[in-house]
């Protein structure tokens, strides 16, 4: 059996459906046993601009997209002009003919540099540039083109089902393109309509509707030849979930025993605190029903005031935020750092500087995160690669920040933020990590000192309520946390401060902090982080078929910083790849251990990394010593 | 408990004349008046001379960010409603950096105490215009009169939505006690603004000012508290024409009172089950040998494929 893994896109105008076509299809797949991973890509806007989401569908678990599609399932013109270019050889359209005499002048959403580039394009080949031109293009690239009048079929279904509106059918035409594509995959029929089940169960005539559409699209494409790869059924054991990440990470603070979370509306983090705030009451164990206050603040500032405020009370607090929040955020940081309160920030990276690009992927922030805050004060900052890390980094954070009494800031970039991944429900267990409170004293003691001074930096942390008294200043302070200025005191209490970041360095297992994959023997090391793990590990594979070795290193955590990995990568060629401009991680290898890399891979144009343009490069730099490459792929 | 078991040995470093050592001792006599326990006060400041106020109490104190006291304040009620929780802040800390989360604090009427010490200069940076110095004032600290338009906080807090508005002086320690313990008293954000003299930096708003011009809020004459819905347009719209008496004249006392309007803690208890109950500071969420008490079955089955 061949090894099913393949490209599947779907576009449309915002706002007309294209997240529940892409969830219907992910579902239906997902029905037949296939892993998918789904990268959603949007503009900063509410109705009528571009969006896509470009799902891989593969029997084997995967993180990562190819540029090159399978399947364009396109209803609108736009989705033609923005990736009729990125389907294979061999690969299917699937459009909407309705669309045929549509032009690239005429379609207002184009953003206009690109639309000079298809003008450019089409000129060169004397075309107008229509939809059908494109198509024809597509053709001419070896697509082939399977068009359906799609608002006509759906006018007919409607006729036949005498239904009076037939404009109301027209939101039923996405559901019509999925089935299209679903059926020249080979996938049963039923399990669309299960998907569709799922999915519209309970919402009077909607389900029947859809059911009605799905077939349809299968009695259309009953004559038509398959796919050269199908989705057959293929064994699959235990629950499956489908969940993207900022779902996965407020899953894993409901495990870690979140009870408090204030946040600013930020793209793209709030749907974190909208999923939290929607399933609050948390179901335990033992039956009781308990959970996080949810709070909608009036800025950053509050937001982390908050928290820090909450956090004191003995509540694990968080929130969660982007760049420009963050960048509000620092100052509670600091008081967070000085006052050392157990807080933690998600801190989703998107592209900046400024408003910057509210809606794509970036990885720019990473050395802001380490350096923010006047003064130093210690915090630990993470990062994690896919969602299985995600989910258990986001329990992790809470009890780093207990133990060691400090902020904690949680990495997790705009792709994995927003990419929807089928995951075995199994992966996704609160047995496999305990819940880790640190020195917290719940009992009075008498002349209790806030910040007694200790051996490893951590002091007894009592919390306000619990019988004890004590006064805490973002001034330097003693142990009682009255104010001092005295040179001796602030030395010691500096310190104590710093100290706690030994600690962490310490205790903390290097398996929390990075991963290495590959042979430990090989000439070339990739350096990486974040979102970008999954196509590393992909090219890595996909070389060592060629007979080619490439270790990856996976960091994860960058404070307090494994100094371990130097024995994975002194001697090596190097490798960094990352989604900012700077190298940022190569930055810090340079000042943590005073290792240069030898190579970099950037990327910085909103867009992940995908398998194909990291191959390409590895290999450039493999065969030529390239000493940089910057990826541009990305629609 | 006895009002000198509320005093710490840390030194009063304010200047002599000070009216921040007034509203420390209405302070201290309010919490042994209201009777809880020290340990269950929380009292949060902000940055100034009177931010250092918390080191002066012997309950527990959080000596903020400037301007984000009111904030924090709230993430600790929320999370543990049982604690009193007091804000103590400056004109310039709470009006000025901190104005958003002032109003904000309003339109939640999440249940605390704000304490405003309104002198109108920023004392420890050497007396720089705050927010309720009235425009076109020379104080000796300013080089030129101040430009800016003052704030009124009796009627920004009507607007904002505090549900306890009331003035009081600094040098009138008892009237200014009792009208800390309503406040600790009232269900929802208490406003108290507290007129004082800056002696060092306002040589204009000073005792003598205050001496000739305050006039005390008294039943029969003045009734601010709603009681029934059909009062609340009518003593909400005296309260607000009230708030704007300042020159010859200036009112001080229990402005408006409404304990109708619902606390944020009420909100948040008719959609988060457990609060009223267990808040989430006194909420378990691990056994004794750590093992996670969540329980993510039903969310993850809402969540399957397969």
């Amino acid at each position: 059996m061949s090894s099913t893994d393949l490209m599947w896109v779907t576009g449309g105008p915002q706002g007309s459906g294209i997240d529940t076509a892409a969830n219907l299809f992910a579902r239906a797949v997902a029905k037949a046993g296939y892993y998918v991973y789904g990268k959603r890509e949007y503009h900063s806007n509410i109705k009528g601009k571009h969006s896509y989401f470009e799902t891989r569908v593969s029997r084997d678990k995967t993180s990562s997209c190819m540029d090159a599609e399978d399947i364009l399932t396109a209803y609108d013109p736009e989705t033609i002009f923005q990736h009729f270019m990125q389907v294979k050889k061999g690969g299917i359209i699937i459009y909407n003919t309705h669309n045929d005499t549509e032009d690239i002048e005429h379609i207002i959403s184009l953003e206009n540099a690109l639309k000079e580039r298809l003008f450019e394009f089409f000129h060169k080949r004397e075309m107008k540039g229509t939809v059908k031109d494109a198509i024809d293009v597509a053709k001419e690239n070896g697509a082939l083109v399977y068009g359906f009048n799609m608002e006509g079929e759906v006018a007919v279904l409607a006729k036949k089902l005498g239904e009076a509106q037939l404009g109301r059918f027209n939101r039923y035409v996405n559901t019509l393109a999925v089935a299209l594509s679903t059926s020249i995959l080979g996938l049963s029929k039923a399990h669309i309509q299960n998907a569709a089940g799922d999915m519209f169960g309970g919402k009077g005539s909607t389900l029947q509707e859809n059911i009605d559409v799905i077939d349809l699209a299968y009695e259309l494409t009953s004559d038509l030849p398959k796919y050269r790869v199908t989705l057959t059924d293929i064994p699959y054991s235990g629950h499956r979930v489908l969940l993207d990440g900022n779902t996965i990470v407020a899953l894993g603070k409901l495990a870690g025993g979140l009870r408090f979370q204030s946040y600013y509306p930020i793209t793209p983090a709030s749907d974190e605190s909208v999923y939290l705030d929607m399933n609050k009451n948390v179901r335990l164990t033992d039956s009781t029903i308990d959970g996080p206050a949810i709070v909608q603040t009036e800025d950053e500032i509050a937001a982390i005031a908050m928290a820090n405020g909450a956090a004191l009370t003995g509540a694990r607090s968080s929130t969660a935020t982007s760049g420009p929040g963050f960048s509000l955020m620092v100052e509670g940081l600091g008081f967070a750092g000085m006052i050392e309160i157990p807080v933690v920030i998600t801190y989703y990276m998107r592209g900046g500087p400024s408003t910057g690009l509210p809606t794509r992927n970036s990885q720019a922030d990473l050395l802001f995160a380490l350096s923010a805050g006047h003064g130093d004060f210690p915090k630990i900052v993470l990062s994690s690669g896919d969602h299985i890390e995600a989910f258990y980094d986001a329990i992790r954070s809470l009890n780093y920040a207990e133990r060691y009494q400090m902020p904690v800031i949680h990495l997790v970039d705009k792709a994995l933020a927003n990419a929807y991944a089928v995951i075995d429900e199994a992966e996704l267990s609160t047995s496999k990590v305990k819940i880790e409170r640190g020195a917290i004293l719940n009992n009075r003691e008498d002349n209790y000192k806030r910040f007694r001074l200790t051996e490893n930096g951590v002091s007894p942390r009592a919390t306000i309520g619990s019988g004890n008294i004590y006064w805490a200043t973002g001034d330097e302070h003693d142990e009682l946390g009255h104010i001092t200025e005295d040179p001796y005191e602030r030395d010691s209490m500096y310190e104590k401060r710093m100290k706690k970041l030994v600690t962490a360095d310490k205790e903390i297992p290097e398996s929390e902090r990075f991963s290495y994959f590959g042979d430990e023997s090989a000439s070339h090391i990739i350096v990486s982080w974040g979102s970008n793990k999954g196509a590393i590990l992909k090219v890595i594979h996909t070389l060592k078929e060629e007979g080619i070795d490439i270790g990856f290193l996976h960091l994860r955590m960058f404070s307090p910083f494994p100094k371990g990995i130097n024995r994975y990568l002194t001697g090596k060629k190097l490798i960094d790849i990352e989604s900012n401009y700077r190298g940022q991680c190569a930055y810090l290898l340079k000042a943590e251990l005073g290792i240069t890399t030898d190579s970099l891979i950037l990327k910085y144009n909103g867009r992940p990394p995908s398998d194909n343009e990291v191959y390409s490069a590895v290999k450039d730099i493999i065969v030529h010593g390239t000493k940089k490459v910057v990826l541009t792929n990305g629609v | 408990m006895a009002f000198s078991s509320f005093k710490t040995d840390v030194w009063v470093d304010w200047c002599p004349g000070c009216g921040d050592f007034g509203i420390l001792s209405a302070l201290q006599m309010a919490m042994a008046e209201y009777k809880k326990p020290a340990s269950d006060y929380a009292i949060f400041s902000g940055i100034g001379c009177s931010g250092k106020i918390i080191h002066y109490v012997n309950s527990t104190g959080i000596h903020n960010l400037h301007g984000r006291s009111i904030p924090m304040a709230i993430g600790a009620k929320l999370a543990n409603p049982r604690l009193e929780v007091i804000v103590a802040g400056g004109d310039g800390d709470m009006l000025g950096i901190g104005v958003g989360h002032f109003v904000s604090a309003g339109r939640r009427n999440v249940d605390l105490s704000v304490l405003l010490f309104d002198n109108g200069v920023y004392g420890l940076t050497k007396g720089q215009a705050a927010p309720t110095l009235p425009r076109g004032i020379k104080t000796k600290s300013l080089s030129e009169p101040n430009i800016d338009t003052n704030l009124n906080p009796i009627a920004l807090a009507l607007t904002a939505g505090y549900t306890f508005v009331a003035r009081a002086y600094a040098y009138d320690i008892k009237f200014l006690k009792d009208l800390i313990v309503r406040a600790m008293k009232h269900r929802g954000s208490a406003l108290l603004d507290i007129l004082q003299a800056c002696p060092t930096y306002n040589d204009i708003n000073t005792k003598e000012f205050y001496g000739s011009r305050l006039y005390k809020l008294e039943e029969p004459d003045w009734d601010g508290v709603v009681r029934k819905p059909e009062e609340w347009n009518d003593k909400y719209s005296k309260a607000m024409q009230k708030a704007l008496e300042w020159g010859d004249k200036i009112p001080i006392g229990l402005f408006y009172q409404n304990e109708l309007v619902p606390s944020y803690e009420d909100r948040i208890s008719q959609r988060l089950t457990a609060y009223a109950e267990r808040p989430p500071a006194l909420q378990s969420i691990s056994t004794s040998d750590g093992t996670i008490m969540t329980d993510l079955s039903e969310l993850l089955k809402s969540k399957r494929v397969l």
